[in-house]
């Protein structure tokens, strides 16, 4: 069983290292809705467990804040950093972006990438589920 | 300002003050109606209503720290230190006290002793988000790079987190028409740090809750400055029918609904620049003649 976890976590790690070649973007992190890091790829000088935590929080307030309709991203623009959380079911998906990149096609690749997660969640999720 | 008392109420005309202060001539609300003046630019007049009050109530805090900003606003920064210092020998805790005194520590290049007011500050209010920001950026634990062309460095001019001066509460209306007005955007409101709803395009329409507005673009000022991400500029909330747009703006946050299919960095650019260069050049204009 933990061999499996340790293989669906290495998958998941796989599939964020494209990140650091799309353009504009710095890294991103795959968390807990409570802010604990399951997977990153980050370009050095981001702190792994800071996104995390800051991305679940604001996941958590953009969730909240946004009322019945599912929330498809959240995006925080500051002046040197930008961040775009994108809800999945594990947690939290958070993009670290350049502030000058553009928002709209770092939205896209965080739902892209949101999606081939929630793939390779089922996916563990299935082949752990003990057999009948 | 929030720490003139705790039921003043900000969108009081300039008349009712006065009223007031002629019921209670030794009122301490003279602070509030010198800051209302300050913020309406009629310095002169709140420099006058300021100092009368400081001589009938010289060890009232609030005042001096009023007139410090009145002394800033007109070019006199070594009076404002003197009357800063003068609000922190009575009130040593005082958190805007210790803030104004940090940014113009900061503006003279003494980052460390900027650092140690901005502690104080956040020691006396831990939720002052300007004073969180100035002290990340008096710490140099933000990154080396220069702020982009356009930012606002709460740490190099004074008005960060303070509605621009140009904004009088007569333009915040206007504000939002100019936002509301554009094809992309389906309603917009203004919301001013106590959450209340300035002005709104959908008066009417459904309640809108300036509060949650207002706490959760503060919250989000925060987690920026914890991150070291800089200064926060806006927050877009992307729904499969809606995408709805924070833009702060000093004390205030300009909240627009967007139509389906808008483009959010056409947007977030060209909203960004509306409600910061655009009517102030519109009023200027209308000014003008």
């Amino acid at each position: 069983m933990a061999e499996q976890t340790g293989h669906a976590l290495l998958t998941l790690q796989n599939s964020l290292r494209p990140l650091l070649e799309a353009d504009g973007i710095l890294g991103g992190v795959l968390c807990t809705e409570d802010g604990l890091p399951l997977a990153s790829a980050l370009r050095p000088g981001l702190d792994e467990e800071s996104l995390a935590a800051a991305g679940a929080r604001i996941g958590q307030l953009s969730r909240d804040q946004f009322g019945d309709e599912d929330l498809e991203a959240g995006v925080l623009d500051a002046s040197r950093l930008r961040l775009v959380v994108r809800p999945v079911s594990l947690g939290y998906l958070v993009l670290a972006a350049d502030p000058a990149a553009a928002i709209g096609p770092a939205v896209e690749l965080a739902k892209q990438l949101a999606a081939a997660i929630d793939r390779t969640a089922v996916r563990a999720a299935m082949t752990e589920a003990p057999r009948p | 300002m929030s720490d003139l008392g705790g039921d003043e109420d900000h969108s009081a005309t300039a008349d009712e003050y006065l009223r007031l202060l002629a019921r209670e001539p030794s009122s301490l609300r003279f602070a509030e109606y010198a800051d209302h003046l300050r913020r309406l630019e009629r310095l002169s007049d709140a420099m006058v209503i300021c100092k009368h009050g400081l001589v009938r109530h010289p060890s009232y805090a609030t005042g001096h720290v009023v007139m410090a900003e009145i002394m800033l606003d007109t070019g006199a920064p070594e009076m404002a230190a003197h009357h800063l210092r003068e609000a922190l020998k009575l009130d040593p805790s005082h958190p805007r006290a210790h803030l104004l005194l940090g940014e113009l520590l900061l503006t003279q290049g003494d980052k460390e002793r900027a650092a140690a007011e901005f502690e104080a500050a956040l020691l006396a209010s831990p939720n002052l988000v300007e004073a969180q920001t100035a002290l990340a950026e008096a710490r140099g634990a933000l990154t080396t790079a220069q702020p982009p062309a356009g930012s606002n460095s709460s740490a190099t001019g004074r008005k960060a987190g303070q509605r621009p001066e140009w904004l009088t509460v007569d333009r915040i209306g206007d504000l939002v028409d100019l936002v509301a007005a554009r094809p992309s955007v389906n309603r917009a409101h203004a919301v001013d740090a106590d959450g209340r709803v300035l002005a709104s395009s959908t008066f009417g329409g459904p309640r809108l809750s300036g509060k949650a507005d207002v706490g959760f673009v503060n919250e989000l000022r925060g987690l920026a400055s914890r991150l070291a991400a800089g200064r926060l500029q806006s927050v877009a909330l992307c729904g499969r029918q809606t995408l709805t747009l924070y833009l702060p703006l000093g004390d205030l946050v300009v909240v627009a609904g967007l139509r389906p299919g808008a483009d959010l960095d056409e947007e977030v650019r060209d909203l960004g620049d509306a409600i910061s260069a655009g009517p102030r050049a519109e009023m200027l204009r209308a000014a003008n003649g």
